[in-house]
């Protein structure tokens, strides 16, 4: 089990009102699962994902990650948890503009203390395997919208993380390209055994997953 | 992926605010290394004073300006000299003419762009408080021989045995003084007579230093002068350095008030500059976080942009700071640019230098504490979700 959650809540305070974003969610998630997360927007797909990723605290409840409880952790451990087992692919692909792709690549593994060399070499293996070999020295503004998600993904994967946490990765891509990446994607994680969680509205991108649940005001269902 | 890469790109990515605040940066060197270096010369030929006449009594005409041991303008009459060889206690007296030339050529200066020394030529010495290097001789001829010192030979070429004109007069140059002393670099040394004879201080002189016998009260002489001889002025070492400390602290004043307002503006840009491209950044630095850079990592390459831009901005102050010291040097002194320029380290001293880069480094590093910690405080979700 690479993630528990436990009646995971978290609470927002606007002015005097409170909002739940995410309420009494239990998940679990196995090595290799791929669950998707289907919701309108404002559902709490993004806190719920946030949670996961550990990015956010929640209010109650608790995350386990690989049965450790992560929010009694220190700050710095659980970014060394992101950094070394969890790969994140957000909607707006968020590389660094200033980088080309090869060292947006090349980020995480930099983090983690990664020879220059050995970053070089796995970076341009994940970048041949997105199919981007041709256009590793390109910035950002160079790259189509779907070359950048590609390029995302590398960056996802350099550490080889157990989980994949991507947020509406096919929001800003139209439908041919939104298939091509997300089934990109699936068999990726398929090929090195990688559980993925994947937040969507849009249905068949939620239908790639092995479980796929509905959140609607907080709830998972 | 090094950090500083990472900065030198997004440096590069907002060049042209850089560039400003690099020029910003720049400007504030220029002016602290222009100003500093055209401040540190005056207090180093003050200072420099200090050194001439320790232990001795200058005696000027009452009322005349005096910066440490040298007069400006007054005049005495020779015979004097015998009247103070009488007063008790005083071992030697030694008459002499201290001019400073205002005009170099056609051209009248600010600063005294040369000096002239005369003094009987058996007791040149008294003037030499460093071991100089003559190149040549010590002038024999007291009528028509001379010495100069290197900056006036190098500016106009000269070398041991040419003939120079003076006022009419032809000399012959016997030897170049070689000291590090901006005084002596610009002097033209020669006997007493022969000076008169040229500045037309006929029977004439405007300084006269008096030395005490070993164990004598200086003080007690001086006031003894100063009773016997109403129009005389006589200042003992300690009389002429309180003369000049005033004008020293005043300049040490100008000088801290001017680095502290060229700090402030300076850090103030720099933070500015600084925190608008922080703010531009934040989705990056929330992405870094996210994906697992630790908050120190975002602070140092912060702290590391305004550092390199601190560097830039230093360099270039000091590159062209010490062109525009060496043109202020020039214009106020009328001697040529490249004089200052081929001995630029004289003028803007390593001190200098090093002072002038450590405080923009300085700067830079106070300033860009503030965007750091602005950059550290991101609410990762926040500016994520914030971007969907």
């Amino acid at each position: 089990m690479i993630i528990e959650a436990r009646r995971l809540t978290k609470i927002y305070h606007v002015g005097s009102s409170q909002i739940r974003a995410v309420n009494n969610v239990n998940l679990k998630i196995e090595r290799g699962n791929i669950i998707s997360i289907f919701g309108s927007s404002g559902a709490g797909k993004t806190t719920l994902l946030n949670l996961i990723g550990l990015i956010e605290e929640p209010t109650s409840g608790k995350l386990f990650f690989n049965g450790t409880d992560t929010f009694t952790l220190d700050e710095n451990v659980r970014r060394k948890i992101r950094l070394m087992n969890i790969g994140f692919i957000f909607q707006t692909f968020n590389l660094l503009p200033q980088l080309t792709a090869i060292e947006n690549v090349e980020l995480p593994m930099a983090l983690a203390g990664i020879t220059l060399h050995q970053q070089r070499e796995k970076a341009m293996t994940l970048l041949k395997a997105v199919g981007l070999e041709k256009r590793m020295n390109h910035l950002p503004k160079q790259l189509s919208v779907g070359e950048m998600q590609r390029v995302a993904i590398a960056r996802a994967l350099a550490n080889d993380p157990q989980l994949i946490i991507a947020d509406e990765p096919t929001g800003e891509l139209d439908t041919k390209t939104g298939s091509e990446i997300i089934n990109l994607l699936h068999d990726l994680c398929r090929e090195r055994n990688i559980a993925m969680i994947v937040a969507t509205h849009d249905e068949k991108i939620a239908k790639i997953a092995d479980i796929i649940y509905q959140m609607r005001d907080g709830k998972l269902e | 992926m090094r950090v500083t890469a990472i900065c030198l790109r997004n440096l590069k990515r907002r060049r042209l605010r850089v560039i400003l605040c690099i020029f910003g940066i720049t400007l504030a060197v220029i002016v602290l290394v222009g100003i500093g270096a055209a401040n540190s010369r005056i207090t180093a030929i003050m200072k420099e004073m200090n050194l001439f006449f320790e232990d001795e009594i200058i005696v000027v005409q009452r009322d005349t300006i005096v910066i440490q041991g040298f007069p400006i303008g007054g005049m005495i009459p020779e015979g004097m000299v015998d009247e103070l060889k009488e007063i008790e206690d005083v071992n030697d007296v030694t008459p002499m003419i201290f001019i400073l030339n205002f005009k170099l050529g056609q051209t009248f200066s600010v600063f005294p762009a040369n000096v002239t020394v005369g003094l009987p030529l058996e007791k040149l010495d008294l003037i030499f408080p460093f071991p100089p290097k003559i190149e040549g001789t010590l002038p024999t001829d007291p009528n028509k021989e001379i010495l100069v010192g290197g900056s006036i030979a190098d500016q106009y070429d000269l070398s041991t045995g040419d003939t120079i004109s003076l006022n009419g007069y032809n000399l012959t140059l016997s030897g170049i003084v070689r000291a590090p002393s901006i005084i002596l670099s610009r002097s033209t040394i020669m006997s007493l007579r022969l000076s008169q004879k040229i500045y037309k201080y006929t029977r004439q002189i405007n300084m006269v230093i008096v030395k005490p016998d070993a164990d004598a009260d200086v003080k007690k002489i001086a006031s003894e002068i100063e009773s016997r001889i109403h129009y005389l002025m006589a200042l003992t070492e300690d009389e002429r350095n309180n003369l000049t400390d005033p004008i020293l602290n005043e300049l040490k004043f100008w000088d801290y008030g001017m680095k502290l307002f060229l700090f402030l503006v300076s850090a103030t840009l720099i933070a500015t500059v600084e925190i608008m491209n922080v703010s531009e950044s934040r989705r990056d630095f929330a992405t870094l976080i996210a994906i697992g850079a630790s908050r120190l990592s975002i602070f140092k390459m912060v702290m590391a942009e305004t550092v390199l831009i601190g560097i830039f901005g230093g360099c270039l102050g000091l590159l062209f700071g010490s062109l525009v010291a060496a043109f202020i040097a020039s214009s106020c002194t009328g001697i040529p640019v490249s004089l200052f320029i081929q001995s630029i380290s004289d003028l803007v001293s390593p001190y200098l230098a090093i002072e002038a880069l450590t405080l923009t480094l300085a700067t830079c590093c106070l300033s860009g504490v503030i965007p750091a910690v602005f950059a550290l405080k991101i609410n990762v979700s926040e500016v994520l979700r914030a971007e969907y």
